[in-house]
């Protein structure tokens, strides 16, 4: 009986060591570098507690930031939500060139986020520009706008593009458990007389909860970790105006060489990410049992 | 099967160097252009030529992550045992006991080659970690026609300028004087009008503890740009406009003045743009006396784990030959930092000797252990000022607030 009870575990040892030393080392390593104070190239200094902690969120730079990554990840999440879920219903209807359409739709996903933030840069320059270009063109505007030297018109640009970078992947998401949906039901429902907009609130939307559920949660950890956009576009400036956390850490870490600093800023990147998804985890999955 | 493996693996290490009986050099050198890579390439060959037991392992990367580069390969201790970098960083490196001073590597007669105030700049704590490996120092360009244009003369002083420009922005198309308003020295672009004015970034050049800006001197040189730019004399959105964007402007025609180094002269003449325009002096604060400018030093260091550091001075002393240090200096715009090579004929191009001719005004910037840290600060609170979101006063103060806090 014993050996029975330890031989299961016997198996699943080298999964978990793997695990372990992929995902738990790393994490041990860092919750030990926050807790030290810690030289410019690793070199240690001694325990020190969570001074790291407290000299990381008493600066009023954290705050700013951490409203702001909040601000980034609800919009382009939201906004992601919001324009992949009626395309993807419309894509998952018969008509003709649909096959081009989804091509059309997914080609954005096989380019890298740091070539699409590079091409954005060149779109928003302010000489040589294609959007000043078109707007002076049309007579919208008089004189050239230096779109990414304020963080009034950089930051709603930057969340319009981790917008348009996010839709592939949801639609994706969405496409797979659309297919998923039996089609009896729906003629069924067709039989009985129902409307379009009945059958999508009363069926479709339901039945994709999940799909959604799983979109938003894996949204917001990319969306909050997310550095290529902001980075490439404006380094978080300027005068940190577009600053996210990720931009933020690697500021802190590669350029002013706070190792200390910038590991305490990262356990507390892992501990709000954890937070949020054990509590969509727990309130809005539960739902669906 | 197995037997094979192992004798295809025998002869992969014989073939790649892993026997190797000799001292092996691992020398880092960021790159100042196309010309760094096959210079380097040439010094390496002669070198192992001259001195068959040693191996020079040479690997050259892109100053845009240069400094992340090091940082990591220190963190990991995979770095190279000379590296080359620049004067800036050295506090933070001999902090972190990463360097190896260089002092008792070379000889009094070997370091008279240089000019003594290049070695005193490179300095720390009375030690020299950097040798210095180029220079560079910063002059005014002048674009001769929008000045005739706008009735403007070439100025001496900043007020001279601020009229310049404001005749220029009036009467032309053109912008009058252009200010860098983000990415690599944005924050030295400040120091001309900082220096000039009388004030500084930090009580000391070295491991300063008290931060100047907050000083009236420092309030009224953020003045200065701050009233140029609201009243239009400069280019627009000053904060989109990095050192190469500037660059860029003043090439089109489009900008009447700016400060930089000798790379901009060289572009107009290899670009074929016609542009009529001369090299002269940052102005100063009265017509009799030459304003400060801009030095620059790039250094080398040994580093402290380096396990060949004999074969490793042996390369370094090689390297300063003046014909080397024609090869790929004077290609990439810059001045050479011994009085000997600064003779040789690949140094007398124009736009070298008027960097040349403005070294005796060059000042050289902080240096301190936090200074990326510290220069983020200054380029942060400089941007809310260019964007109007701060006076000068409070940004000054903000900064010197922010820099005393970092410095600790």
């Amino acid at each position: 009986m014993k050996s029975g009870s330890l031989k299961p575990l016997l198996f699943i040892l080298p999964s978990f060591l793997l695990a372990f030393v992929i995902i738990a080392y790393p994490i041990i390593d860092l919750v030990r570098l926050s807790l030290n104070d810690v030289g410019t190239f690793g070199e240690m200094h001694g325990f020190i507690g969570l001074e790291n902690y407290h000299y990381v969120t008493e600066d009023e730079l954290f705050t700013e930031v951490l409203l702001r990554t909040l601000y980034w990840t609800f919009f382009v999440v939201a906004g992601t939500i919001a324009i992949s879920l009626p395309i993807a219903l419309i894509l998952n209807e018969d008509f003709y060139g649909k096959g081009i359409a989804r091509t059309i739709i997914m080609l954005p996903w096989a380019i890298s986020l740091a070539m699409t933030a590079v091409i954005w840069k060149w779109l928003l320059n302010p000489d040589y520009g294609m959007l000043n270009h078109l707007l002076l063109g049309l007579g919208l505007i008089d004189e050239n706008i230096g779109w990414l030297a304020d963080a009034d018109t950089a930051f709603p640009l930057q969340i319009l593009i981790g917008i348009l970078v996010s839709i592939p992947f949801t639609i994706s998401i969405l496409m797979g458990g659309l297919t998923s949906i039996p089609t009896d039901i729906y003629e069924a429902a067709h039989l009985d007389g129902s409307s379009y907009w009945q059958r999508l609130k009363t069926l479709t939307l339901p039945l994709l909860r999940p799909f959604i559920n799983i979109a938003v949660v894996l949204n917001v950890i990319y969306v909050f970790n997310s550095f290529p956009i902001i980075w490439i576009l404006t380094e978080g400036g300027p005068s940190n105006g577009t600053d996210i956390l990720p931009t933020y850490l690697y500021k802190l870490a590669f350029r002013d060489g706070e190792i200390g600093l910038a590991a305490a800023l990262s356990v507390i990147m892992l501990l709000i990410l954890l937070g949020f998804t054990l509590f969509y985890a727990y309130f809005a999955m539960k739902k669906e049992d | 099967m197995k037997k094979g493996l192992w004798k295809s693996l025998a002869v992969i290490c014989a073939v790649s160097g892993i026997t190797y009986a000799g001292s092996t050099v691992r020398v880092s050198v960021p790159s100042y252009g196309d010309s760094t890579k096959p210079a380097f390439e040439r010094i390496v060959a002669d070198f192992e030529k001259a001195n068959p037991d040693i191996k020079i392992n040479l690997e050259v990367g892109s100053w845009s992550a240069w400094q992340q580069k090091l940082q990591t390969d220190f963190f990991s201790g995979g770095n190279a045992d000379l590296i080359y970098s620049t004067r800036g960083w050295v506090p933070t490196y001999v902090a972190g006991g990463k360097l190896e001073p260089l002092d008792s590597h070379l000889s009094a007669e070997f370091l008279a080659q240089f000019p003594k105030s290049l070695i005193d700049a490179a300095k720390v704590n009375g030690k020299l970690y950097a040798l210095p490996s180029v220079t560079s120092a910063r002059n005014l360009y002048v674009n001769l026609d929008l000045l005739k244009k706008a009735g403007a003369k070439v100025p001496k002083t900043w007020a001279e300028l601020k009229e310049a420009a404001k005749l220029v922005s009036e009467k032309t198309d053109a912008a009058g004087f252009g200010i860098q308003g983000k990415e690599v020295e944005m924050e030295k672009y400040f120091y001309y009008i900082l220096w000039n004015m009388g004030g500084s970034v930090l009580d000391k050049v070295v491991d300063g503890s008290k931060s100047m800006l907050d000083a009236s001197e420092a309030i009224k040189a953020a003045q200065f740009y701050s009233d140029m730019i609201k009243k239009g004399y400069t280019q627009k959105n000053v904060a989109s406009y990095n050192r190469e964007d500037l660059q860029e402007l003043f090439k089109q025609g489009k900008l009447a003045m700016m400060i930089t180094h000798g790379v901009l002269a060289e572009q107009i003449g290899s670009e074929g743009h016609k542009i009529n325009f001369i090299q002269t002096d940052v102005p100063g604060m009265s017509a009799d006396k030459k304003g400060v400018t801009l030095g620059v030093i790039d250094a080398v260091h040994l580093s402290k784990n380096s396990k060949n550091k004999e074969a490793a001075v042996k390369f370094l002393k090689f390297t300063f030959q003046p014909k080397y240090q024609a090869d790929w200096i004077a290609k990439a715009n810059l001045l050479p930092v011994t009085i000997e090579a600064g003779k040789a004929p690949e140094f007398q191009a124009k736009h070298l000797q008027a960097m040349i001719a403005a070294v005796p005004n060059a000042r050289f910037a902080f240096i301190h252990k936090k200074s990326t840290k510290i220069i983020d600060i200054i380029k942060n609170e400089l941007q809310a000022m260019y964007a109007g979101k701060k006076s000068a006063e409070e940004a000054m103060k903000s900064a010197a607030k922010k820099i005393n806090r970092a410095a600790r």
